[in-house]
Order: structure tokens, then C-alpha cells, then sequence
């Protein structure tokens, strides 16, 4: 239901399930968000996109085998990124 | 990490939907890009569309704009309108009718006021010789907009203006991007591929905004309805040229990061951007689209590209409430 | 014109709003508490299976045997949400459906209940009447009434176009 605090805009979303459910979970993730490494998506979103999201994803997992995390900031401003190595997603760019 | 509400298409390559989102494939490999969230795509290069990807586009209100290989603006696919109001377009056709030149009146003189702004920054900064000009559109602009006029007369003072303006860049720009005449298809030199593309991404932007309204995008005040589809855009987008487009070309320009050895690809008869001088000038100009300020009115932080909504608002609110039309101007804002 | 359920509550809530939505310059597209409000009812609406039911221009949230069930995020404005749920109930009596009127808040803010009862009575429904006219009447006036500043214009959908 219902969280009291609604004023998330930006999640980071890690998943940990079961081979057969793998790309249901990547499928749904990427209409949302940005994919940025292996079981990893990140990116903007609407408190109300958040509902959508995980209110998707419930129908997807298995509770006894997966674990899928997400961690909600206030925006993209509130925290800070360090990168060792190249990225080699690129779909958070201005330009494709 | 800019925004997520635009994608610029810069290199050839297929968009297309995939699994109820996008994807843009190329050389390079597979891009995903959320479909929740994308409000517009600007194609700058070859890319393949097919009529599935636009149905699913359509119901997800997303515009997308096409540019060709001189950065000249070709077209938007539009999706079909999800906000219309029947009253809103017949009162807006009655604006037309009885309130046409106090409309195109208020956007001209929003013009001199935003340009006087950004130029008041330079004859501060030593530019004295801006004096006239700046003078010119305080005092003067105002007095013969006050007079009885007609809509050419009124476009007449429009290009008075912009062609002072243009000819102003002398005071305080590198000399190799003075413009001394506006050459459209195509750009003939540095200064007009600037003003050439970023006055495109502006329209598109403008063309947007309005789709996000009730209002009809074909009935248009200063400029003739029978201009272009979207003349609505082609009135609305006029004053934040000097704010948005102008401000920022002169400072990529004067602060160097824009140059012309090294950003432009000139040739015979036509200049533009390289894709390095592109990349620049387009992502500084999307990071003054989404810059906020603190709007005076409604008390909190708004983006420009919400003010260009928020001057389609008031325009609504002059038709519906009468309410005199009074477009964005610099000068409110601290 | 049809009056609408959204409608009558608007009109107690505000009738500037009322009036803009009535003639389609609707601008609930704009707000996040609205899209919110939209999936948390959807969520709702797939716990129980075929509950949301639509007559002629009115959708009602659930219907039982010996109530109607109006859900509502919040109780920001109980007397709109009243008004709202009492004209439900009438539509559904003038179709021969009798039934009583339940509102559930979600979030409880200005009082203690979450459930409020309420049932039309000869008064009511004359009032009812009256209020479908008076709604067409005003929505059909040339211009809304001006904006007035309120507490409650701060979240409201509407809140840029009125005050820009």
C-alpha cells in the first residue's frame, strides 16, 4: 500500500532471481529505468512510477527464492558516483 | 546523467519498441532507453522508424522531431491529442478575431524587454557603445507598440528588433562569430548554424510544451495562422530566444568552449556544426531548458521549459478569463 | 452536458475547478497525487475482482448488498465527498437500486473516523435536484468564477493555471 513519504524521485534497483525469471524482471526494470550493470538498474522516477514498478515486479517474483532491493534517494543530486573502469551502457546520455 | 525527459538521436540507427519500451540499435550495440518518463526525441541523424513504434509512441504522448542533414527542422510526429477542449479552440478563434494585435503586441514587446536584458549584462560589463540600442528598445520599442497596428506593422517592429540585435553582436563577441545578416537554409556561417539550430530546438521544444495544453497549435497571434502547422509555437517560442538560445550561444562563445576552427565544418556555401561543436551546444542549451528558478508568482522552482507551459497557461487565461497576456520576461526573476 | 460524480465533488471543492474540468480544460494530467490516487485504486480495484462499476457517467468504486463503497485518499473535504457519494446513491435509486453510502479515507487528517455513513433522505434528494441544475446552470456561465487563494490550492492539479 501506500508509503507516508512519497517524495523519492530517483531509486537504484538490484535483483537477485532465479534464472527462469531473469529477463521478466530486465524487461519490466528497463521500461522504467536505466540499465547500468548486470542485475542493476538505476535511474529518474515518479513516486507514482515507483507503485507502477513494484506493483509490476510483485507479479514476477518469488518470494522464498528471489531478492530484488531498491533503494530510493531524494533526486540525482543526492548522491555521489565514482567509477573505476568504462561503462559500457550508455543509455543514461543526452545523446545516443 | 541529464534528465531523462529528452534523447537526442545523433547517430544513424534503428529506434524501436521492444518488450513495452524502446530500444535504439546501431553499430554500437543495443540502447534501452524507459519509455516512462520520455516526453520527446530529437532525431539529428538517419534513423529508422517503423508504424509500430509510433502507435506505441501515440499512447505514450511522446513528440518526436526530425531535423535534416543542415540541422533545418523537417517535421514532429505529433500524437494524437489527448487534451481538447471545443470551448478553449472557439474562444481561441475569438482572440483571433478581437484580441489578434494585443497579443502580437505583448510578445513583441516581451522580445525587447528579454533582449534588453541579456544585453544590459554586457553594457555593464564595459560594452558602452550598446547604449543606443538598449535605449532604443526601453523607450522607443514601447511607443510604437502603443500606437494603432496593424499585424504587419507589428511584425515589421519585430524585425527591426532582431535585426539590431544582430547587428549589436559586434560590441561584445569574438569577431569571427559576428553575424552581420540572418542566412537561414542553410546557415552560411558560424553564428547563423547557431542561431539556426538552437531557434529549431526551441520551436520543437515549444511545439511540446503546447501539446501539454488545450491549446489549438494552429491559431497563432503575431505570426498568420496559414504560417506553418504549428504556428502557435512560432509565437509562444519568440521571447525566450534572447533567454534561452541567445545566452546560450554567447556564453559557449565567449567562454570559448565553442570555436570556430574547431566545432564547425564549413563549406562552400553553407557552415555547420560537427558533431563535437553539436554535442556542446546541445547539451548546454538542454541544461538551460531544465535550469529552475524561483518562480515570483507561484513560489517554488520552476524550469524554463515549464515557463514556456506556464506562457501557454496565460495565454488560455486571456482567452477563457480575460486576463491581459503578459509573456515570461527576465526581469521578474532574480 | 452530464453531470458527473467528479463533477459534484469539485463543485463543493472548488468551483473554479468544476468549471474548467466541465469544459474540458482539465489539468489533472499534470499532478503526481493524481496519477498516485489513479494506481493506488487500480490496486485496490484488482484485490476485488469486478468491483468497480460503471453506470451511465458515474463509476462507482464497490457495491455491496447493503452499501456503496466510496474510497478517498484523504478526508482534505469530507462534505465534497458526502455530496459526491449521495449523488451516487440517488443515480442508483432512480435506477431501483437502493443502498446506503459508505466512505472510506485512507489518511485521516482533519478528524477521527475513517468511515463515514450517509444516506439520502426526501430533503437530500430534492437538494440533489436542484444541485444538478445549478452545476449545469454555473459550467455553462461564460467564464469561471476567479481564483482565491486557499491552503488547499497549493496541491491542487489546477494550482499553476490559476495562480500564474
Amino acid at each position: 500500500m501506500a508509503e507516508k513519504k512519497l517524495n523519492y524521485n530517483y531509486i537504484f534497483l538490484f535483483y537477485d532471481v532465479n534464472e527462469l525469471r531473469v529477463h521478466k524482471v530486465f524487461k519490466i526494470c528497463k521500461k522504467y529505468l536505466f540499465h547500468h550493470q548486470n542485475s542493476v538498474f538505476r535511474g529518474p522516477i515518479t513516486p507514482s512510477n515507483i507503485i507502477k514498478l513494484r506493483k509490476e515486479l510483485a507479479t514476477i517474483v518469488q518470494p522464498k527464492e528471489d531478492f530484488v532491493s531498491i533503494i530510493k534517494v531524494i533526486n540525482e543530486y543526492s548522491f555521489e558516483e565514482e567509477t573505476l573502469g568504462q561503462k559500457k551502457k550508455d543509455g543514461e546520455n543526452l545523446f545516443l | 546523467m541529464m534528465g531523462r525527459s529528452t534523447k537526442y538521436l545523433m547517430s544513424m540507427g534503428e529506434l524501436k519498441r521492444k518488450d513495452h519500451s524502446l530500444v535504439f540499435r546501431n553499430d554500437k550495440g543495443n540502447t534501452y532507453i524507459p519509455i516512462e518518463g520520455i516526453k520527446e526525441i530529437y532525431c539529428l541523424n538517419e534513423v529508422s522508424l517503423n508504424t509500430k513504434l509510433f502507435q506505441f509512441l501515440s499512447k505514450a504522448g511522446v513528440t518526436v522531431h526530425f531535423f535534416d542533414y543542415h540541422h533545418q527542422y523537417c517535421g514532429t510526429f505529433y500524437p494524437k491529442e489527448q487534451l481538447v477542449s471545443g470551448k478553449l479552440t472557439v474562444m481561441q478563434a475569438q482572440a483571433y478575431m478581437n484580441k489578434r494585435m494585443d497579443i502580437a503586441k505583448a510578445i513583441v514587446q516581451g522580445i525587447a524587454g528579454n533582449i534588453h536584458q541579456v544585453l544590459y549584462h554586457y553594457y555593464k560589463h564595459d560594452r558602452k557603445d550598446l547604449k543606443p540600442f538598449l535605449d532604443w528598445l526601453r523607450k522607443d520599442v514601447p511607443v510604437y507598440l502603443a500606437k494603432d497596428l496593424d499585424s504587419k506593422q507589428v511584425l515589421f517592429i519585430e524585425g527591426e528588433i532582431w535585426r539590431k540585435f544582430y547587428t549589436s553582436f559586434s560590441s561584445f563577441l569574438p569577431a569571427d562569430f559576428v553575424m552581420n545578416k540572418r542566412v537561414r537554409r542553410p546557415p552560411d556561417n558560424p553564428m547563423n548554424a547557431l542561431v539556426s539550430l538552437g531557434n529549431s530546438i526551441l520551436y520543437s521544444k515549444t511545439v511540446s510544451q503546447i501539446y501539454q495544453t488545450h491549446l489549438n497549435q494552429t491559431i497563432s497571434f503575431l505570426h498568420e495562422p496559414s504560417e506553418s502547422r504549428f504556428s502557435l509555437s512560432l509565437d509562444l517560442c519568440e521571447v525566450f530566444k534572447p533567454i534561452i538560445v541567445f545566452r546560450t550561444i554567447f556564453e559557449n562563445v565567449n567562454n570559448r568552449k565553442l570555436q570556430v576552427e574547431k566545432h564547425f565544418e564549413r563549406k562552400l556555401n553553407y557552415c555547420l556544426l560537427n558533431k563535437q561543436g553539436k554535442e556542446i551546444f546541445l547539451s548546454s542549451l538542454e541544461e538551460r531548458f531544465n535550469s529552475v528558478f524561483q518562480h515570483p508568482v507561484l513560489k517554488r522552482k520552476v524550469s524554463y521549459k515549464t515557463a514556456i507551459k506556464l506562457d501557454a497557461y496565460k495565454l488560455i487565461k486571456l482567452i477563457v478569463e480575460n486576463k491581459p497576456f503578459v509573456p515570461f520576461s527576465v526581469k521578474e526573476l532574480k | 452536458m452530464k453531470v458527473t460524480g467528479t463533477l459534484v465533488n469539485y463543485y463543493f471543492h472548488c468551483k473554479r475547478q468544476c468549471w474548467l474540468h466541465a469544459n474540458k480544460i482539465n489539468l489533472e494530467d499534470n499532478s503526481e497525487d493524481v496519477r498516485i490516487g489513479k494506481i493506488l485504486h487500480e490496486l485496490r480495484a484488482e484485490g476485488n475482482k469486478n468491483s468497480e462499476i460503471a453506470i451511465e457517467s458515474i463509476k462507482i468504486d464497490k457495491l455491496t448488498p447493503d452499501y456503496l463503497i466510496e474510497h478517498k485518499k484523504s478526508d482534505a473535504n469530507i462534505e465534497a465527498a458526502k455530496w459526491q457519494t449521495l449523488f451516487y446513491l440517488k443515480i442508483l435509486k432512480d435506477k431501483g437500486i437502493e443502498r446506503k453510502g459508505k466512505i472510506q479515507f485512507d489518511e485521516k487528517n482533519k478528524q477521527e473516523k475513517t468511515i463515514i455513513y450517509v444516506d439520502l433522505t426526501e430533503d437530500i434528494e430534492k437538494r440533489l435536484q436542484e444541485l444538478e441544475q445549478e452545476i449545469i446552470d454555473y459550467c455553462s456561465s461564460a467564464t469561471p468564477s476567479p481564483a482565491i487563494l486557499d491552503k488547499k490550492c497549493k496541491r491542487c492539479a489546477y494550482y499553476d493555471y490559476c495562480y500564474i
